[in-house]
């Protein structure tokens, strides 16, 4: 099964990937993460070497994606095979932004293939590419990468993370008070936050509901003063990482259990028909907007005039909740006990459904009630 | 600290990039220059500073052209005649005083790495072995040397703080080519000194070419000048300190200035004298040094250099923000809510911080 990890240069790969083998290796001794050949072991060695002595590992070279095999899993039985994909940030530019397959180089085109066979999917972002620049060129670039991550119908199917790369620059902007409970979700908001306005990445990560969102630092890091004066991120040694773990966990859950992750997708999908739902009934309250509706820093700081237009698409989600958990309970009871177990199958069925879409429906009033305030 | 420090160095050369990569950067050039200068000349000296005040040995030296008093200085702060004075040339061996439970000097030899040992019954007969190994010397024999440390119950020196007096620079020094002298004592001073006491004579109110000469060699590690024999009567004092700051103040900038006159804290200590001692000034220094003696009374001089930098950013960026257009400093985003972020955590304030 393979696990890609893909983003621009810079983003932070190549020190994921070397901490994470180091990580598992001291701190998860219940799981394996180990290289399956020489190159692999030399790509981690060669990259934890660079950071013990405090610099950074180069980037990955353009035409050479790195193909590291390891072997990940659960220690005490058979492991998944696990290609990580380094490629370079100019080769990502052309595999994913380049419409005419034919003007790809084989490799390239190989890499395209891999990435589109690949079960799980992780794109690096360092904020910095996004904040850091006013230079339209790089600006446009990252936020068509992240838009193609996003949007691409052969990943769509994929299980997809996006990794926020350099978190401890970025601490104090995640701590901004945010209504956002769940880490993700104010991760999610961050990413929101700082993305170009033109290019409708707000509504996109809005969408893409099955895509989980976590922070790390893959190394710690200090201030140093480069020959002009000029200051400089480098590795702190002894090598620090911090959200190691959750990451780690969210691999293995994404790795086992693909009953639960279908049916987690199936409520994905569910939830972004409501988000659409309400999507297009805030389109129509914004008549009803009173003037002061601006947006400060991504979030719409106007009155909301959609709550009823809100409600009506989560009933229609409990409805089809219901309607679903029927046809399974009774499908599950004829193939099980013929017509009364198929009675007795709707009816459990039905009553499954309900659950689950009331459950829906009082987490969606708490956001209904959260967007009346202005 | 070093977190605040690290963002506000960051925040100036990360918003600077972030005006360059802009469009219509033409006209924020000014502004841009503007931002790197402050960050090279007020927040990298900061930085720099901030790698040793974290450290158990931090080195604070006097330095100053010969016979302007160093050595007599050092006697009145250490309280112990353990600093050679004589006038003339001396070797140029640089000399530093720890606190310690013996009187012993221990020299330091280039060549063979090693150390030799020698203790003192008490601290007059050390100070004559010291005055021997710095003023008798064959300049070849002393070339070997690379500094002395002398160790014993300096009360000034309880917290681990190393006070070190430096050869003279300017004199002609026996059996030294020109220029060489100067040369090695400015390669000590930059590899061995965390911070300077810049010495010079009030005696007759003029401040030597080459005393500004080999101040702006050392510029960065210089944070107080010290004005030595400085007589003025005490009704005199307060203007004659002014008159004299205003004269020379911009040939030393971002020093402080203390007045002193050694003899007198001297003489005041030898004979029970309260007034003389304080009229010499040397309380002042002595309190400079009590500071320095803890790594909290370093980041305080620190907090207090950083907020001064603060305010004199917001201050000299009017011009430059007035010439390209901008009501105020256009700073990235996330770099400002870090030094935000950082300078709440350590309880530093910085005023009109967004």
């Amino acid at each position: 099964m393979r696990i890609s990890i893909i983003g621009p240069e810079g983003s932070g790969k190549t020190v994921l990937i070397a901490m994470l083998s180091r990580y598992v290796a001291t701190a998860r001794t219940e799981l394996v993460l180990e290289p399956l050949d020489y190159l692999s072991s030399q790509y981690v060695v060669d990259a934890l070497n660079s950071l013990e002595k405090g610099d950074w590992p180069p980037s990955t070279r353009e035409g050479a994606p790195k193909v590291v095999k390891w072997r990940f899993g659960h220690r005490a039985k058979a492991a998944h095979e696990i290609e990580l994909m380094d490629s370079a940030g100019q080769d990502l530019r052309r595999i994913l932004l380049e419409d005419k397959v034919d003007s790809l180089t084989a490799d390239q085109k190989e890499t395209r293939k891999a990435l589109d066979g690949s079960k799980v999917l992780i794109y690096m972002i360092d904020l910095g590419g996004f904040l850091g620049t006013r230079e339209l060129g790089v600006l446009n670039e990252n936020a068509w990468l992240l838009k193609t991550f996003l949007t691409r119908k052969e990943w769509r199917n994929k299980q997809r993370m996006v990794v926020l790369s350099k978190a401890e620059l970025y601490g104090d902007m995640l701590a901004t008070p945010s209504d956002q409970k769940d880490e993700a979700a104010r991760i999610r908001e961050l990413v929101k936050r700082h993305l170009p306005k033109n290019y409708t990445l707000d509504h996109l990560v809005d969408e893409a509901t099955d895509v989980g969102y976590h922070a790390v630092t893959s190394v710690a890091t200090k201030t140093t003063v480069d020959s002009e004066g000029s200051p400089i991120w480098t590795p702190r040694i002894p090598l620090e990482s911090f959200g190691m773990g959750r990451l780690v966990d969210a691999l293995v859950i994404g790795l086992t259990s693909d009953f639960q992750r279908s049916l987690k997708r199936v409520r994905m999908k569910l939830r972004t028909v409501v988000l659409r739902c309400k999507a297009k009934a805030k389109t129509s309250g914004a008549k009803e907007a009173t003037a002061t509706d601006k947006f400060v820093g991504g979030q719409n700081q106007g009155h909301l005039s959609s709550v009823g237009g809100a409600r009506t698409a989560v009933s229609l989600s409990a409805l089809l909740l219901v309607m679903l958990g029927s046809l399974i309970g009774g499908a599950l009871g004829v193939w099980l006990g013929g017509t009364a177990g198929a009675v007795w199958g709707v009816i459990l069925g039905a009553i499954c459904g309900g659950i689950l879409g009331g459950t829906q429906r009082s987490q969606n009033s708490k956001c209904c009630a959260s967007e009346k305030k202005p | 600290m070093n977190d605040v420090v690290d963002a506000f160095l960051h925040l100036l050369h990360d918003s600077e990039q972030c005006i360059r990569n802009s469009p219509g950067y033409c006209r924020s050039e000014g502004l841009v220059n503007f931002l790197r200068d402050f960050r090279l000349k007020r927040i990298n000296p900061i930085h720099n500073r901030l790698q040793h005040v974290n450290g158990n040995r931090y080195v604070l030296s006097m330095v100053g052209l010969t016979n302007v008093g160093k050595s007599t200085l050092a006697h009145a702060l250490l309280g112990h005649p353990v600093a050679p004075r004589r006038n003339g040339p001396a070797t140029s061996i640089p000399v530093e005083y720890e606190r310690g439970e013996v009187w012993l000097i221990k020299t330091c030899l280039l060549q063979s790495r090693s150390i030799q040992t020698d203790r003192f019954d008490s601290p007059r007969s050390l100070g004559q072995a010291l005055e021997r190994r710095v003023f008798d010397l064959p300049g070849e024999q002393a070339s070997k040397i690379e500094r002395l440390l002398v160790r014993g119950p300096m009360e000034l020196l309880d917290g681990g703080l190393v006070f070190a007096d430096t050869p003279g620079f300017g004199a002609a020094q026996p059996d030294d080519a020109q220029g060489s002298h100067q040369a090695r004592l400015s390669a000590y001073v930059r590899k061995h000194i965390h911070e300077v006491l810049f010495c010079v004579s009030g005696a007759d109110c003029t401040v030597k070419k080459e005393e500004v000469e080999f101040f702006e060699t050392i510029r960065e590690l210089c944070s107080t000048v010290v004005v030595t024999k400085w007589d003025s009567e005490p009704d005199m004092r307060e203007r004659e300190i002014q008159a004299y700051k205003s004269k020379f103040a911009d040939l030393f900038p971002l020093c402080g200035f203390m007045f002193i006159e050694a003899k007198w804290a001297l003489e005041g200590r030898a004979n029970g004298t309260a007034g003389k001692l304080e009229a010499s000034g040397i309380d002042e220094l002595c309190a400079l040094i009590r500071q320095r003696n803890s790594i909290a009374g370093r980041h305080a001089t620190l907090r207090y250099q950083l907020n001064e930098a603060w305010e004199d950013l917001l201050e000299l960026a009017r011009d430059p923000l007035r010439e390209s257009g901008h009501a105020a400093i256009p700073w990235r985003d996330d770099a400002i809510l870090r030094l935000g972020g950082a300078a709440k955590r350590s309880g530093v304030s910085l005023r009109s911080l967004p």
